[in-house]
């Protein structure tokens, strides 16, 4: 079982970068640039908070295996080790055959969209990636 | 207000003059940031010219992501004057949570 470095990713100033994420991998540079900005954003010490829309659902999947290319599910299985919260909505998941989160890395959750509206308060900055 | 745009589109995409006209909302109004990451990076080519564009960045610190301009071949000569290479997310990132009143990604 994972443990998650949640307590330190709350950060010091208690403030979180909320990255919503709608392409999904190999296919465009999105996942990418949203996970070096998760990264070094959790370096710095800010909460990283990811919403999985649309095709950014795919982004989680485990088992990829994209041999020429970085493998974007272990980039963002270090995010969630970092402390990164990861959600995906429910209706872009069953809609690409994603019914539970046996098929996505540990710690991903399956969710409302309206959980994406609660992570968007007065502490939070929302960066929207995607076509 | 400082406003600050993540362009993440070439001009020739879908969204990218829907940047310059949401762009000039603030222009003469509002301090305004760009970074130039993912395709955004060809808008920094010293070849491409566009007079809406040439008016924002004017008004503008515009930094462009020096990885993403040797993916596509973009040496840094090749690119405007004015332009900011960073090679790290780390001052991005900290504009946005920081000093940014609202970010707007394209």
């Amino acid at each position: 079982m994972r443990i998650k470095d949640t307590n330190n990713r709350k950060s010091s100033q208690g403030k979180v970068m909320v990255i919503v994420l709608s392409d999904g991998p190999y296919i465009s540079q999105y996942a990418d640039i949203g996970y070096n900005m998760a990264q070094k954003a959790l370096d710095l010490g800010y909460g990283v908070k990811i919403f999985l829309y649309m095709d950014g659902v795919h982004i989680p999947q485990k088992d990829q295996n994209p041999r020429t290319l970085p493998n974007i599910s272990q980039s963002f299985e270090e995010l969630i080790e970092k402390g990164c919260e990861i959600k995906a909505c429910i209706r872009c998941a069953a809609a690409r055959g994603y019914l539970d989160e046996s098929q996505f890395l540990e710690g991903v959750e399956i969710t409302s969209v309206y959980d994406l509206a609660e992570w968007m308060d007065e502490n939070s900055k929302v960066v929207m990636l995607g076509s | 207000m400082h406003i600050g745009f993540i362009l993440t589109k070439s001009p020739s995409e879908q969204g990218f003059r829907t940047f310059i006209d949401f762009s000039k909302l603030y222009i003469n109004n509002d301090r305004i940031s760009i970074y130039l990451v993912g395709n955004g990076v060809y808008c920094a080519r010293k070849s491409y010219s566009d007079p809406d564009l040439e008016t924002l960045f004017k008004s503008s610190n515009v930094h462009v992501s020096g990885s993403d301009l040797k993916a596509r071949g973009i040496e840094e000569e090749m690119i405007k004057e004015e332009m900011i290479v960073f090679s790290e997310y780390d001052d991005m990132i900290i504009n946005v949570m920081e000093n940014f009143n609202q970010v707007v990604s394209f």
